[in-house]
């Protein structure tokens, strides 16, 4: 489910883009951004040698 | 050639990079990994920049969000990279022009930082007019229209493959649709 959820969150961003709602559509981009970024913080440890 | 039209341009090319994942996915089978999925959400972000450009006029907040959507799609397809860069690794999934997918995508992301790069240096050498937001025209609505149905399509065949749970690292089936 947590890998659907940046294609849901882009959907979202992308309908309420093309509705005209930019403000709305940048803050769901931040939400879709989170996904990865959580991502890369968890396995940060191993890939840059770093603990925390 | 106008700025509006190098983004539209710049949104389909993101379009085709998904739109090639998706013919290995559904005609050759090759069913996305978990690193896969989030390079393939890395893209969704970076084109969300292009169509923010388009549908509301150029600014740097939406170059802003291409590149942060860039740096963390390069990110983890370095980490692919990385996995399988063992000599003797036979590396993941199948190459395509002699190189893997996940090596595809670091090229394509780091390709976009530069093709952001580009816009803003002729944004800022011919500032243009249509930095305002004006009616889109029938090519940049073909490719929302296109971009929407790809990560719709993402979204419909990574419920399927995944379900409500965690994907598999080595997926070969769509969890869904076999119980």
């Amino acid at each position: 489910m947590v890998m659907a959820l940046p294609f849901l969150l882009g959907l979202i961003a992308t309908a309420l883009a093309m509705g005209g709602r930019r403000r709305a559509s940048i803050w769901v981009w931040f939400v879709l951004a989170l996904v990865p970024l959580a991502w890369l913080k968890h396995h940060a440890r191993d890939f840059l040698g770093l603990s925390f | 050639m106008p700025i509006r039209s190098l983004n539209v341009l710049g949104l389909l090319g993101i379009s085709g990079v998904l739109l090639v994942a998706f013919i290995y996915q559904l005609v050759l089978g090759e069913l996305p990994c978990p690193l896969c999925l989030l390079q393939r959400g890395a893209f969704v972000a970076l084109g969300l920049g292009f169509l923010f450009n388009i549908r509301f006029g150029s600014s740097p907040a939406h170059y802003g969000l291409m590149l942060i959507g860039a740096v963390i799609g390069a990110g983890i397809s370095l980490r692919q990279v990385l996995l399988h860069i063992r000599p003797g690794d036979p590396g993941y999934g199948t190459t395509m022009l002699g190189l893997h997918f996940y090596s595809w995508a670091l090229a394509a992301f780091t390709g976009s930082m530069l093709y952001a790069g580009l816009l803003l240096l002729l944004e800022g050498v011919n500032p243009s007019p249509e930095r305002a937001s004006k009616p889109v025209d029938r090519l940049a609505a073909a490719s929302f229209w296109l971009f929407a149905l790809l990560v719709a399509g993402n979204l419909a065949s990574t419920l399927l493959e995944c379900g409500l749970g965690p994907c598999a690292d080595n997926p070969t089936v769509y969890d869904w649709l076999h119980g």
